[in-house]
């Protein structure tokens, strides 16, 4: 019952409020007129209390409170701008840097001595690449790709130490790297070409005579992998020593200090040397 | 005002425009005294008003939907707060505005008489019931503007009416002992 006079009462006041009288909008509901006529005429009365009147005053006084207010809101704005972007925004900023500088750092260090199927193996090639990627002297260039070329025949005894055969990518890879640096020659001064080609001559020899040495140590089904590498490293050393027009002549070598790791890497071939003398 | 030229002072008072801010509260500010004035002592009135358009300068960018309801939710968070920091005179035996119109004869004596009434009857009410009848009474809102306002349904607002007005009712005619303050 409370329900329905809630509804009959606000359909009468809303049909008041439309220009009805009190006693028109009550005719529909007779049961219940007892009851709601007396919060009707509540209602009229209350819609005819007055306005207050606003005094001039105030509202001047709220104005020049507006205007005060609106004048510190455009400082604050300008003055927190300022602050957002030289302390918060530039901290954090310079933390991020710093964290993936530090991070990065670290990966690309412990990526150096990591070896085919290693997880950070493929960092290490990104590495290289990027290397190269960011080099722009063609002197250069030729000159990492001999660099890379070394690291594959280190990385191929490394793996070969551990147990993990020969591996053929390796060997094509250092091969290629090291022809794709005698590629380089045509971009070179003469003096350069020279260098490089006495260079990769030498490589050449060096990856051909490591690998003979490796061969001793390896498996019959290893040895005849690695035979044909072998002829292609003398073979190209050959070529490339008859392009010097120098047969006689030992090649440029790499600096002693690279020399002496070479030897603590290869034993057998260092045992071999030493024989030979 | 019409609505249209409401609604691109609005535009412009969002993007601060001071002009368009100070054009707002001319227009706005005798509503929300209004309201003001019914639903705390009208000695507070003008303070809490003042209070309520710098609120609208603050938070005017954030504003959607009906201007209107949005100022008015905001007076009634300004009322509570004034209300929870002791800050409010909840009543006031004669209203000074009613006072004033029999000075100036507007309205006979009795008349004023029992408006001095119903104004100290509001003031007993609950408060929830004093907000409902200063929106939909004094201020001449719909339900609907009612309920988005106070955050309540439409079903709700008809019972809370009921109630107001039957509590009215009780305080005018005598009845009502226990609501007293």
């Amino acid at each position: 019952m409370n329900a329905k006079i809630e509804d009959i009462l606000d359909s009468c006041i809303a049909e008041i409020r439309m220009g009805k009288t009190a006693e028109e909008s009550l005719r529909e509901y007779p049961e219940v007129v007892d009851d709601i006529r007396p919060l009707l005429a509540v209602a009229c009365e209350l819609q005819k209390l007055p306005e207050p009147s606003a005094s001039t005053s105030g509202l001047i006084r709220t104005m020049a409170k507006l205007s005060i207010q609106h004048a510190e809101t455009k400082t604050t704005v300008k003055r927190r701008k300022v602050t957002i972007f030289s302390r918060a925004v530039f901290v954090r900023v310079a933390a991020i840097v710093l964290i993936v500088f530090v991070a990065g750092w670290t990966t690309v260090t412990s990526s150096a001595q990591s070896l085919p199927g290693d997880m950070l193996y493929p960092i290490k090639l990104f590495t290289e690449r990027v290397r190269f990627f960011l080099t722009i002297n063609h002197e250069d260039k030729a000159e990492l790709r001999i660099v890379f070329s070394e690291e594959r025949l280190k990385e191929l005894i490394k793996k070969h130490r551990k147990g993990g055969g020969i591996d053929r990518e390796l060997l094509i890879a250092m091969l290629e790297e090291a022809k794709l640096a005698v590629e380089a020659g045509p971009e070179l001064s003469e003096v350069s070409r020279g260098l490089l080609i006495s260079r990769a001559a030498y490589l050449s020899e060096f990856q051909g005579k490591t690998l003979e040495q490796l061969k001793k140590h390896a498996s019959p089904v290893e040895q005849e992998e690695l035979m044909p590498f072998v002829d292609m490293c003398q073979r190209r050393s050959n070529w490339m020593r008859e392009m010097m027009g120098d047969t006689d002549s030992e090649p440029m070598g790499p600096p002693a200090k690279m020399m002496q790791q070479w030897m603590k890497m290869c034993p057998m071939w260092q045992e071999n040397s030493q024989k030979n003398k | 005002m019409a609505e249209f030229n409401v609604n691109s002072l609005l535009e412009r008072a969002r993007n601060q425009d001071p002009k368009a801010l100070g054009m707002l509260c001319e227009h706005f500010y005798p509503k929300v005294l209004k309201y003001m004035h019914y639903r705390v002592a009208a000695i507070s009135a003008e303070d809490l008003t003042g209070e309520v358009f710098l609120r609208v300068l603050r938070h005017i960018g954030q504003q959607k939907g009906s201007f209107a309801a949005w100022l008015y939710k905001i007076a009634a968070n300004v009322v509570i707060d004034y209300a929870r920091a002791g800050k409010i005179r909840r009543t006031e035996p004669m209203d000074k505005q009613i006072v004033e119109s029999v000075v100036n004869g507007k309205n006979p004596a009795e008349t004023v008489g029992r408006q001095t009434d119903i104004y100290n009857a509001i003031t007993r009410l609950t408060d929830e019931q004093r907000e409902l009848i200063t929106l939909k009474f004094i201020q001449g809102l719909t339900n609907a503007d009612v309920a988005e306002i106070t955050g309540r349904s439409k079903e709700a607002i008809r019972g809370l009416q009921f109630r107001a007005l039957s509590a009215l009712r009780l305080i005018l005619s005598g009845e009502d002992k226990s609501n007293e303050r």
